[in-house]
């Protein structure tokens, strides 16, 4: 760490290291040894989504229980420090309810995998790992989510896109004719 | 009589009107084969989209990070894809070819046929078009590669695309000659070049209508309909009517340019036939 004309210069990460730690209280050591020292490759999945119902039958009331399995390949690393980066995780519902928690990665044998239960008394709908993109190394956004039942109106929509694509290609195609 | 390109196109819209059936074989054509080339993407995206939250991002626009992380999992898909669907696009061109005989001598206006003589008149002169076609494209790759290094000059690009305008004209005209007069076709070459202005009308013009039309309707429905999720259904089934209604006005545009070409060679040249003789006296 250097000063030069009055502009502080950096020398290695280290040292920027121990400069900022004081200012955040925290070591934060382990997030330059992911974001700027690490190689490997971040990817976070939503594995799968299920529930089951179960009815009082006494007052009629039902309780869904859901279970979310969620990985991590990249983001982990056991030998790294105790403290690590929380990964939302958001739980939407049919009745448009929505449970917004987070996934700690703490201790020294730290899960890449993970089983959240929640007892609800509704339906779940889908279940979204990071949904405010806070984490832009994800580098496979496409299973970052899941859900319960498949959502076709979208896979109408580009179908049809592509498809009016060919349609106009091959007559576009056509002028040569 | 000697007619000129706008009287023409009005020919070739009332032909191709009165021949309406054949809207639905190029229809029917264009449909099977954009079902060939579409669903095996489609389905690939499918299998993404319907089951992940960012799919339905994709309701109300286009997901780049979705794409990245697709691209990620399953490869370029559009890369492997390439080789099939080229094949299916040289399979229809042929086809295409194989029916322009037809076209032509259906929307002639001298007679009515059926449809085993449409197919004859198709396998009659199908090598003499695909000979045309060949050249062509030939003509147009040359062309191609002659401006590749200029492409970033906007004069030369502006010369590249008259000059690949012209060559379309040019082998239409001739494709019209051969099927018409039954003659060989370099003769036809210099009076082929009246038939810009025809290719212009016919086809670009309807086209340009067509899809400003198009947008029209779709840009009204979102105006008076705020979009949400229960709307966007609509709008969808909105989209994909206008599509397919753009793509068989498209095809009428088809019809009506090989109608107005049709009329524009074969009643000027009845006047040559007429003039000829009394030369001759």
């Amino acid at each position: 760490m250097n000063f030069y004309n009055g502009r502080l210069t950096i020398s290695a990460v280290p040292f920027f290291i121990l400069l900022i730690s004081p200012f955040s209280l925290h070591d934060i050591g382990w997030l330059f040894d992911r974001y700027i020292c690490g190689v490997n490759t971040v990817d976070f999945a939503v594995k799968s989504i299920s529930y089951y119902k179960e009815t009082d039958l006494n007052t009629n009331a039902s309780t869904f229980f859901t279970q979310v399995v969620v990985t991590s390949s990249g983001w982990t690393r056991p030998d790294s420090n105790n403290v690590s980066a929380p990964i939302d995780l958001r739980l939407a519902f049919e009745d448009g309810t929505v449970i917004d928690t987070s996934w700690s990665e703490t201790g020294d044998n730290i899960p890449i995998r993970q089983t959240f239960t929640f007892k609800t008394k509704s339906a779940p709908v889908y279940a979204q790992l990071d949904p405010w993109n806070k984490i832009t190394d994800d580098f496979n956004y496409a299973n970052n989510s899941l859900m319960v039942h498949d959502f076709l109106r979208p896979v109408v929509k580009w179908a049809d896109r592509i498809f009016d694509f060919f349609q106009n290609a091959l007559l576009s195609t056509g002028v040569l004719v | 009589m000697n007619i000129g390109p706008f009287k023409a196109v009005r020919i070739g819209v009332k032909r191709a009107a009165v021949n309406w059936r054949i809207w639905f074989v190029v229809y029917g054509l264009n449909f099977v084969f954009a079902a060939f080339l579409a669903l095996p993407l489609a389905e690939t995206f499918a299998k993404d989209i319907s089951k992940s939250v960012a799919g339905r991002d994709l309701l109300y626009g286009f997901n780049y990070r979705w794409y990245t992380g697709f691209v990620t999992s399953n490869g370029n898909v559009l890369q492997s894809f390439l080789p099939q669907a080229i094949l299916i696009f040289l399979i229809y061109i042929i086809i295409e070819i194989f029916l322009a005989g037809g076209f032509y001598s259906m929307l002639c206006g001298n007679q009515k046929i059926g449809f085993w003589e449409f197919l004859a008149r198709g396998s009659r002169y199908f090598f003499p078009l695909l000979s045309i076609t060949v050249l062509e494209c030939t003509t147009l790759f040359l062309l191609c590669l002659a401006i590749r290094g200029e492409l970033s000059e906007s004069v030369y690009q502006s010369i590249g695309v008259i000059a690949v305008f012209i060559i379309i004209v040019l082998s239409d005209f001739i494709r019209a000659a051969i099927v018409i007069d039954d003659d060989n076709f370099w003769s036809k070459v210099k009076r082929g070049l009246s038939f810009t202005a025809l290719h212009s009308l016919s086809t670009f013009g309807v086209y340009f209508c067509c899809m400003i039309i198009s947008a029209m309707v779709i840009g009204l429905f979102f105006l008076f309909h705020s979009v949400n999720d229960s709307t966007i259904s609509a709008g969808i089934i909105v989209e994909i009517l206008a599509g397919q209604i753009f793509v068989l006005l498209r095809i009428f545009s088809k019809l009506i340019f090989y109608a107005a070409e049709a009329a524009l060679y074969k009643e000027n040249q009845i006047e040559i036939i007429n003039v000829n003789p009394e030369m001759l006296e």
